[in-house]
């Protein structure tokens, strides 16, 4: 008898991320069947009272359910002065002659006069000049709380204004201010809205995280590491339980290629018994053999030396992997199989369709001319047994297999009249399809052999031939 | 051959070209960045005579992209064509064109000289045998949207 989805017999974890709020109604539909949620701290300062009140439906409706803040302190070293989306910062309209405030607000440790020449500028609509407004640029108000709560006194002048630099860890009572904060943060963040008298039968701990994330900056030399390795090493990361602490491995990948041994090295050294990495950039399916050879050497040294590794982004192989050390990988609705250091927001959403056996998501016609190429639309029988029989594909191949590229391919036309782009619906379908068919996959990896999954692997290089080089990749990496 | 004289053309000159030629073969309605699944063949258009939908992918370089491209419209399209510049990577189209079924123009073009420039269908494109019943109604309703 096939298992129901959340059982928690095995140790393995798969985690649902929750970026934003366009992303809710899939989470909610989502979450009881994925092992824990996953929140960015920055986004906790934007919702925070809705969040708690999900984690507290959450945790009553799913008893073994937990969630995990990202504590999301790499974002202050990233360059202030790039363009808004890829910032912490962002042009703001308001009435001029609330400029000066804004910015002493945004920046206390600056007078506004001094700032005033490059960060006010003249509203670009004709519409705002008119009515007396200015353009201002602050740092967006999530970050500016989330600094405030976790980076030590004597950073946060520089926020915004410059990337905090790793070199700022050269303190020792900065590196043990960080993570007492970035550690106090994540175990209040949801409590914090319980404390009112009235609440305070909520909050006794039954709302505190189930890993504790330490602060993370990207690793990209030996210098990099040595940074990190002061944090994990601290006095006040010492004090962190062992069982509940997680460090966090931010690690170039050209950086990873070179230095395995080293990495290991240094988080083994960390008293965590857990490790998230993310590797900035990293899409398995691109990776060439040399960086995929050293993930999964990464992962099986970190598992060998008694950790339990966790991907903050993880994509096909990643899934392959839970077979050989991975103990835990984690998804969202949207992008989310990898990820860039710099945040990707904004432009049109394109519809993308999973296609599991070959560990990709693609556009929705490239999905089809795939599927129909490698005789895979055949049958509503062969697609249902072959490619996916989530609840979102049985609807889509119901009327016929034909119909799969319609179902997901709707699009409707731009405002302008121009061309057209995804359908809400198409949108949606596409998501639930991806979340739907990797918790299936995820489901049937989890307690699968080595053996099993480099079998599952050569029938996908069977079926996909030339159009999944990357899963001959995977293949040899695991032998 | 005429690689000289088809230098600095952009892949907008070549579609230019290509419509230019479909209207004066008196088919007057012609569909620039036609989307179907959010892909777009830079041409669509109906032939008057059959009634087929037809689609063309134009690339001024990287042929193995624009037949892999314009086998993606042979869901949705009767006959599909790709259309390329006339130079000494022809080869390797015609071959991808008989192997595919997907028809091959040439077009000679001297720098953005849309007037003066030639057009020839040097293989003729195939009935498509893997045409989807439903994506080829949903690009015929996105036709009809436009010209019926």
């Amino acid at each position: 008898m096939p298992r129901a989805f959340g059982d928690k017999t095995s140790d393995k974890v798969f985690l649902l991320r929750y970026g934003s709020s366009s992303e809710k109604s899939y989470i909610e539909k989502t979450l009881s069947s994925f092992s824990g949620l996953l929140l960015k701290a920055n986004f906790f300062e934007s919702s925070r009272e809705a969040l708690t009140a999900l984690l507290m439906q959450y945790q009553s409706a799913t008893p073994h359910g937990f969630y995990v803040i990202d504590p999301m302190t790499h974002v202050y070293a990233l360059d202030p002065t790039l363009k808004d989306k890829y910032s912490i910062r962002a042009w703001h309209v308001v009435d001029q002659s609330r400029a000066s405030e804004a910015l002493a607000s945004s920046y206390p440790s600056r007078s506004p006069e001094s700032l005033a020449s490059t960060m006010i500028r003249g509203a670009t609509s004709a519409s705002a000049r008119r009515r007396g407004k200015v353009e201002v640029c602050t740092v967006k108000e999530p970050f500016v709380s989330l600094a405030r709560a976790s980076l030590p006194d004597k950073w946060l002048p520089k926020v915004g204004l410059q990337p905090i630099n790793t070199h700022d860890l050269e303190d020792e009572e900065a590196v043990n201010q960080l993570v007492q904060r970035t550690v106090a943060y994540q175990l209040q963040a949801a409590q914090s809205t319980l404390m009112a008298e009235r609440y305070s039968i909520l909050a006794s701990g039954a709302l505190e995280p189930r890993w504790v994330l330490s602060p993370y900056f990207c690793i990209g030399n030996d210098q990099g590491l040595d940074d990190m390795k002061r944090i994990w090493q601290s006095a006040a990361w010492r004090e962190v339980d062992g069982s509940r602490a997680a460090v966090v491995l931010m690690i170039r990948s050209q950086y990873m290629v070179r230095n395995v041994p080293r990495i290991v090295e240094a988080v083994a050294g960390s008293s965590a018994h857990t490790v998230f990495f993310w590797i900035p950039g990293f899409v398995e399916h691109k990776e060439p053999e040399v960086s995929v050879h050293s993930l999964v050497t990464l992962v099986r040294s970190l598992s060998a030396a008694g950790k339990r590794v966790i991907n903050l982004y993880g994509g096909g192989l990643s899934m392959s992997l839970l077979a050989s050390g991975l103990d835990g990988l984690s998804n969202g609705p949207g992008y989310g199989m990898d990820r860039a250091e710099l945040p990707v927001r904004g432009g049109a959403v394109q519809a993308r369709y999973y296609i599991p056996s070959l560990g990709r998501r693609v556009g929705v016609l490239e999905a089809i001319d795939l599927l129909e190429k490698h005789g895979l639309l055949k049958s509503r029988e062969i697609y249902l047994n072959r490619v996916c029989d989530c609840p979102i594909c049985q609807g889509a191949v119901a009327p016929g297999v034909d119909n799969l590229g319609v179902f997901f391919g709707e699009t409707v036309r731009n405002k302008s009249g121009t061309g057209s782009h995804a359908s809400g619906e198409a949108l949606k379908r596409c998501n639930y399809h991806f979340l739907l068919s990797r918790l299936e996959q995820f489901d049937r990896v989890r307690t699968m052999s080595v053996s099993d999954v480099l079998q599952v692997l050569k029938e996908s290089i069977d079926t996909w031939a030339d159009d999944g080089p990357h899963l001959g990749t995977w293949h040899d990496a695991l032998i | 051959m005429v690689s000289e004289t088809n230098k600095r053309v952009s892949e907008s000159v070549i579609v230019d070209v290509l419509q230019k030629h479909i209207v004066e073969s008196g088919i007057p309605n012609v569909w620039r960045e036609f989307q179907v699944a959010e892909r777009s063949a830079d041409l669509a258009w109906v032939n008057g005579c059959t009634g087929e939908l037809c689609a063309a992918e134009a690339k001024v370089a990287d042929v193995t992209r624009a037949f892999r491209q314009a086998e993606r419209y042979l869901l949705f399209a009767d006959r599909v064509y790709v259309a390329l510049l006339r130079n000494s990577t022809n080869g390797v189209a015609r071959q991808l064109s008989q192997a595919s079924g997907i028809g091959l123009i040439l077009v000679s073009v001297v720098a953005s000289d849309v007037a003066g420039a030639r057009v020839e269908i040097v293989v003729e494109a195939c009935a498509s045998v893997r045409k989807l019943a439903a994506l080829s109604r949903m690009a015929h309703v996105q036709w009809c949207s436009e010209y019926a």
